[in-house]
């Protein structure tokens, strides 16, 4: 949902990471996205689109690794990915969980030249 | 072509803002709420209330998130409490870097205890750091009882949760029980208020509690003085 606010930070660390490499322009940002980080990977691509209009990732492409939702359950101890939004444990139907692995938003890595 | 490995969090910049922001009000010894929870359900009530209840006790000040209007912060300031508005133009949370700027208007030698209002919504708030002290989350009785199941991220993140709008139990269809036991469970150290902003029911346990975070914050402005050797 926050997609505007978050590519703006993005591209604002790419280019600081891009020129503090010497970079003259980036040609690809590698992004790692959780898929229960609340980022839309379409619409970040959307607003990187506009975002990066006469900055030296102009004609950078945005590619994203998505990492799926992990839940544990302290319970069971049961590992398990949960259906869709619903969190709850499918062995107990229990809320007693922690996230293993889901809520990522990094950047990974830059192309450049 | 050549790669550059980063590995970096995108919010990285916000997280070391935010906690220069902590540093700050530690500094000053101002508690900090981060108020979060759906538009409607009860934040600025609450901040009435417990302006209502600690002024004149405690210094208070209000920094209010909101996408648009002034009608919140108009409301506060006419409490007699310093208020700095946020307008944040559509942006759907507040981010360190508006609070930084906030907190610049605020004379923070002169607070106990600042409420930073968040926008409402109950997904984008959880990830971007203020420097609060504290995260408090409000849910409440008319909204329904399931909310843990819908945004469990956020019932992990705070440190409270407050159901506002006990006067609604058994008018509003709410299972308590459940609700009170699904938060328990996604949240081992969260601290629960059951209350009504509008009958002031269940809200001293509230304000005790905010007593006890200023008296805290106090304490770590105010290390214990040496015992005695000189």
């Amino acid at each position: 949902m926050h997609e505007l606010s978050m590519t703006g930070r993005l591209m604002q660390l790419a280019i600081s990471k891009a020129q503090e490499a010497g970079a003259r322009r980036i040609l690809c940002i590698h992004v790692v996205v959780g898929d229960s980080s609340g980022l839309v990977a379409d619409y970040m691509s959307f607003y990187f689109e506009h975002l990066t209009k006469g900055t030296m990732a102009e004609e950078a492409r945005l590619s994203f690794r998505t990492i799926p939702t992990k839940l544990q359950c302290r319970d069971c101890r049961i590992e398990y990915r949960p259906n869709g939004d619903r969190w709850e444990c499918p062995g107990c139907g229990g809320l007693s969980v922690v996230r293993l692995q889901g809520g990522e938003a990094l950047l990974e890595s830059l192309e450049v030249e | 072509m050549r790669r550059i490995g980063v590995q970096e969090e995108i919010l990285s910049e916000n997280d070391r803002l935010a906690a220069r922001n902590r540093q700050l009000l530690e500094k000053k010894g101002v508690f900090t709420i981060n108020l979060m929870a759906s538009p409607g359900a009860g934040k600025t009530s609450l901040i009435a209330r417990s302006i209502e209840r600690l002024k004149g006790e405690l210094r208070l000040a209000v920094i209010e998130g909101d996408i648009a209007s002034f009608i919140d912060a108009d409301r506060l300031a006419s409490m007699g409490v310093p208020a700095v508005q946020i307008n944040t133009g559509g942006a759907c949370h507040l981010e360190a870097q508006a609070v930084a700027q906030a907190l610049s208007r605020l004379s923070l030698e002169g607070i106990d205890l600042l409420f930073i209002e968040n926008v409402g919504n109950l997904v984008c708030p959880t990830s971007f750091d203020l420097g609060e002290s504290s995260k408090v989350m409000v849910s409440s009785v008319s909204e329904g009882d399931d909310k843990p199941q819908k945004y469990p991220a956020m019932f992990q993140a705070v440190d409270v949760v407050i159901l506002n709008k006990s006067d609604l139990l058994g008018i509003c269809p709410f299972d308590r029980d459940p609700f009170l036991r699904s938060v328990r469970q996604l949240n081992l150290g969260v601290k629960i208020f059951e209350l009504s902003c509008l009958t002031a029911a269940g809200i001293d346990a509230w304000i005790d509690w905010l007593r006890e975070g200023v008296d805290e914050m106090v304490a770590i402005r105010r290390p214990p003085e040496s015992g005695g050797c000189s």
